[in-house]
């Protein structure tokens, strides 16, 4: 036994220091990391960018004092570059007036600030196209739904819908159908049944909206579902990012909506 | 002068061929006590060099040359009975060798492990007897995977769950079968105890790797557990109660066959009724055995285990999940040299959890026939071994869980395997196992051949050494990665084209030293995952791929000392290992992984009807994800205002690890007579506080650490009648 003393002790040796070593975490610190929210979409007076840097673990909860102020934000199509300004009244919230996207089109995105590691990310508007709507009520009250599948540019196909329903004057009272106001999902077809068309026993009036978004927000909001930490998880840790060399999404959606008036 | 000496050597080696005489020896080793067949006994001669062991049913055969006189002596030794000499004469004998037990109150304190005879290949092997189990501390009742857990080479991940991770693979990598039927999901309750009562154990065999080739199906090891047969003399009862359960066995003789029952049943659930509380989980197990002896020639052994469990949060929230396992074995001694063992099981797992609007259902069944041969050739001492299996595994998983109804399924699917092994003796030093099994999953288009190298070297009586190779192939493995979750979710799914099978070459390579009262062993091992699937952590919509074709590779040495002591018998485990295992390109440590770790078990005698046991276990944290902060995102609920959500900001993953876990247990035993023991586990005798993992804060931000178990004792009392 003794003449493999000095093959064990140096195989013991080789292993032991063989397995000192630990995986790198390569992931900057939270505060040196920029993260971005963004949607194009299509019916909006002005589209907005959110930046914020990350906190630390001990750091206060009020999300305001993160916002990142002072970035050059550049967004560029088909060889035009448009720059987003930093609003007055939000600090962090960048805004592109007067500004609608095109179906089919790739728009990139450069953010440069100082402190950060340059941004560059990129979205590519959904396709847009007639939904199609139609309706009808059956004998029962109950209401069925449909339209036309949207696809996609790129061919990703996504679909993705809410609903709402308020009263006639004007929407300013909306109110929430059921407890979920959005949906995921391949149908092309909804059935509501009468019972839950109704708001303190009458009839009113409903407004109904369709989105087609892209990969990145697609993706994002799947993730918003399947990731929190809180949650049975199938998956484990993850941060999310469609962006280079930081967090969050450069998404965009193309939003549609009917109106079914059957006020009492 | 060269001619005479050429002449003398040839008249002496003629001399020698002519007159030695073939010697076959045959037979079967019981317990004199309750004809429960032996397994593994040390079957040897004086030379030291001649011998073998008794098979899973207590058989065997050991031929050789006799050139020395008429009768010589054959031992028979097995720990925790009395070592017997058997004087043998003529050439051909069968014998019915009954051993005697050691006292009762021995029994008590038994530790030492029945390592096989040193003539055998044991590398990556260790067995194990369930008394050693049952008299180790516990929490609640004795379990077969906690125990393992105490020995070099298998790792935990914390002290709720009992999952055991061998030489850096996952859970569901290591074959687990109860007399030759696999088991899937042998867990109860948060994995907090196995299904299987170990009192209705006689023999626990692990193979870490290089596992032989009739067995196949998994990547890792072999974990082979064999049910008692029962007292084909007379009737036994024993009654234990613990925390957990109480267990009643019986055992006794049926006419020309024997049967062994055991029923557990958890009770605090009766208790709370008592004052009118609710305790929301129980579960009952058993395990029934009927052996049969219809000829000399024949035995039938039926066999089965079932376990259900129950949680019940309330009305509108519930689980239940069940094993279901059971066997047919035929076994048949035509003659001393031929044996047939024919094998038909069912083994299904099932869970549902429901709540009063969404449902979640699990299953996964395994129908399988399995045939083998043995026969003992005299040319090099050759025991060939060759058979044929078949499993039709079906598999379903239905869930209206958003998150889980993308893992739906439904399918059935074959596997055949062909197998062939010889183990045979090159020189008198010289051991080898050489094996193959050919084995064919019908959603594969091509069989995976899957060799088997195993290689001894015996220096002397006292020290060997031995190497081996193998590789090996797996269909079916279970979604959750590293990730311990309630066996109800532990969901086995078949593998498909798109990743292959999971594929993995052992290699390993062992020195022992064995003295009397002194076993050294070292053992160096390198596993490579060629091919491990995982569920796709980063899955978000139909296009992303659900699951990975990953590597992986694990290595270490492991290092374990045993001494047997008048007083007491103690073991030191050391094992240092590195697993890394890579997702999307890049290397982490598994959630199982400790660097090093460290065990020291220790069995005391019994004196005046006292015993005890203690264990001592140091190892490196395990990894963990640190969350290093947190990020806001808007999200657009609604499409139409955004809302500002924290998410954490997580390290790369694994890349930081907890504190270093350690942690004392002591079991006191006292007997006060044949009939009567009590006994106290303590777990945690120190309340050493070990990361359980960080728990997230309502804020989503921040974490604290949940601790895992504080010092706990639990008092519990055995009857046997």
């Amino acid at each position: 036994m003794m003449r493999y003393g000095k093959f064990i002790l140096l195989a013991f040796l080789v292993l032991f220091v063989s397995c000192l070593e630990l995986p790198e975490d390569v992931n900057l610190p939270a505060e040196k990391v920029l993260s971005v929210s963004a949607l194009l979409q299509n019916d909006v007076a002005e589209q907005r960018l959110y930046l914020y840097r990350g906190g630390a673990v001990s750091d206060t909860s009020n999300p305001d004092i993160f916002r990142v102020s002072g970035a050059d934000v550049r967004l560029s199509v088909n060889g035009l570059t448009y720059n987003y300004t930093e609003s007055d009244t939000s600090k962090g919230c960048y805004v592109l007036k007067n500004f609608s996207p095109q179906g089919k089109t790739l728009y990139r995105l450069i953010v440069n600030h100082p402190s950060f590691p340059q941004i560059r990310t990129e979205t590519l508007y959904p396709a847009i196209q007639d939904f199609n709507w139609s309706y009808f009520f059956d004998s029962g009250g109950n209401l069925h739904l449909s339209w036309r599948k949207n696809a996609y540019c790129a061919g990703y196909r996504v679909d993705m819908y809410q609903w709402k329903y308020g009263f006639h004057n004007g929407w300013e009272e909306e109110y929430f159908w059921g407890s979920e106001n959005y949906y995921f999902t391949p149908d092309t077809f909804l059935i509501i049944e009468e019972k839950a068309l109704l708001h303190q026993n009458r009839k009113v009036d409903l407004k109904f909206f369709v989105f087609a978004v892209d990969k990145n927000y697609y993706d994002y909001s799947r993730f918003r579902t399947y990731f929190d930490p809180l949650d049975f998880r199938l998956v484990d840790f993850g941060n999310f990012s469609t962006i280079e060399n930081g967090l969050g999404y450069f998404g965009s959606v193309y939003r549609d909506s009917v109106i079914i008036l059957r006020n009492d | 002068m060269n001619i005479i000496k050429q002449t003398l050597i040839i008249i002496l080696i003629s001399h020698y061929i002519l007159f030695a005489q073939k010697i076959r020896i045959y037979g079967q080793v019981k317990d004199s006590l309750t004809a429960e067949p032996l397994i593994g006994v040390n079957i040897y001669l004086c030379d030291g060099k001649t011998g073998t062991v008794s098979d899973g049913d207590g058989y065997f055969y050991l031929s050789f040359e006799n050139s020395q006189s008429d009768t010589f002596s054959v031992y028979f030794q097995y720990v925790g009975y009395k070592t017997k000499e058997q004087l043998i004469s003529g050439t051909t004998s069968f014998l019915d060798v009954d051993l005697q037990p050691v006292s009762l109150e021995l029994a008590d304190s038994i530790s030492v492990q029945a390592n096989r005879f040193r003539n055998e290949i044991g590398l990556s092997y260790q067995s194990f007897q369930p008394l050693t189990v049952l008299n180790s501390a516990a929490l609640g009742d004795a379990d077969i995977f906690r125990f393992l857990a105490t020995q070099s080479g298998i790792s935990f991940s914390d002290d709720v769950s009992n999952r055991i991770y061998i030489r850096g693979m996952r859970s569901d990598k290591l074959l687990i079968l109860l007399d030759d039927f696999a088991l899937y999901n042998p867990y109860h309750l948060v994995n907090i105890s196995s299904a299987v009562d170990v009192g209705s154990v006689k023999n626990i065999e692990l193979y870490k790797s290089v596992y032989p080739v009739n067995q196949a199906g998994r990547t890792g090891g072999m974990l082979k557990l064999y049910t008692k047969q029962g007292n084909a003399h007379h009737f036994n009862l024993d009654f234990d109660v613990s925390l957990m359960s109480t267990v009643l066995r019986l055992q006794g003789p049926l006419g020309n066959a024997s049967y062994f029952i055991s029923l557990r049943r958890t009770y605090l659930d009766f208790l709370t009724k008592l004052v009118d509380e609710e305790f929301p989980y129980s579960f009952t197990d058993g395990v029934v055995n009927i052996t049969f002896k219809p000829g000399k020639k024949h035995k039938i052994v039926l066999s089965g285990i079932a376990s259900f469990d129950e949680f019940l949060a309330n009305f509108k929230e519930h689980s239940r999940w069940s094993n279901q396992a059971y066997g047919f074995n035929w076994k048949y001694y035509p003659s001393p040299r031929l044996y047939f063992h024919t094998n038909v099981s069912y083994s299904h797992f099932r869970s549902s959890y429901n709540t009063d609007s969404l449902y979640t259902n699990n299953a996964i069944n395994d129908l399988s026939y399995k045939t083998n041969l043995y026969y003992h050739f005299d040319f090099l001492k050759t025991t060939l071994n060759a058979g044929a299996a078949f499993h039709s595994y079906g598999i379903s998983f239905q869930s209206a869980e958003e998150l889980l109804e993308i893992l739906n399924q439904d399918s059935r699917v074959n596997q055949y395997d062909l197998f062939i092994n010889f183990n045979t003796t090159l020189s008198g030093r010289l051991k080898a196992d050489l094996g193959l099994t050919l084995s064919h999953y019908l959603r594969f288009t091509r069989p995976q051949l899957l060799p088997l190298v195993r290689l001894q070297y015996l220096f002397s009586n006292s020290f060997k050494v031995a190497t081996g190779y193998a590789r090996k192939a797996q269909y079916l493995f279970t979604i959750n990665n590293e990730r311990d979750i309630l066996p109800p979710f532990n969901i086995w799914r078949a593998l498909d084209k798109d990743t292959g099978p999971e594929i993995s070459r052992q290699l390993s390579f062992s020195a022992s030293l064995k003295k009397p009262s002194l076993d050294m062993d070292l053992e160096i091992y390198y596993n490579f995952l060629e091919r491990i699937v995982d569920y796709n952590r980063k899955y978000l919509n139909q296009e992303d791929a659900l699951f990975l074709a990953n590597q992986g590779e694990s290595y270490g040495l492991e290092a374990n000392l045993r001494y047997y002591y008048t007083l007491f018998d103690l073991e030191l485990h050391y094992a240092l290992s590195r697993t890394i295992y890579t997702m999307y390109g890049k290397p982490y440590y598994p959630s199982f992984h400790r660097l090093h770790k460290f065990d020291i078990n220790l069995h005391s005698k019994s004196y005046k009807g006292w015993s005890g046991s203690l264990h001592w276990v140091a190892a490196s944290g395990r990894p963990y994800t640190v969350t290093k902060g947190y990020y806001y995102l808007h999200h657009y609920i609604d499409m139409v205002s955004p809302t500002v959500f924290a998410s954490p900001y997580y390290s790369v993953i694994n890349s930081a690890r907890y504190p270093a876990y350690h942690r004392l247990d002591l079991r006191i035993n006292k007997r006060f007579s044949g009939h009567f023991k009590l006994y106290l586990n303590i777990i945690n005798v120190y309340n050493q506080k070990n990361i359980f993992y960080y728990q997230f804060n309502e804020d989503k931000k921040s974490a604290s650490p949940v601790y895992m178990l504080p010092f706990l004792p639990t008092l519990g009392a055995e009857f046997k009648w």
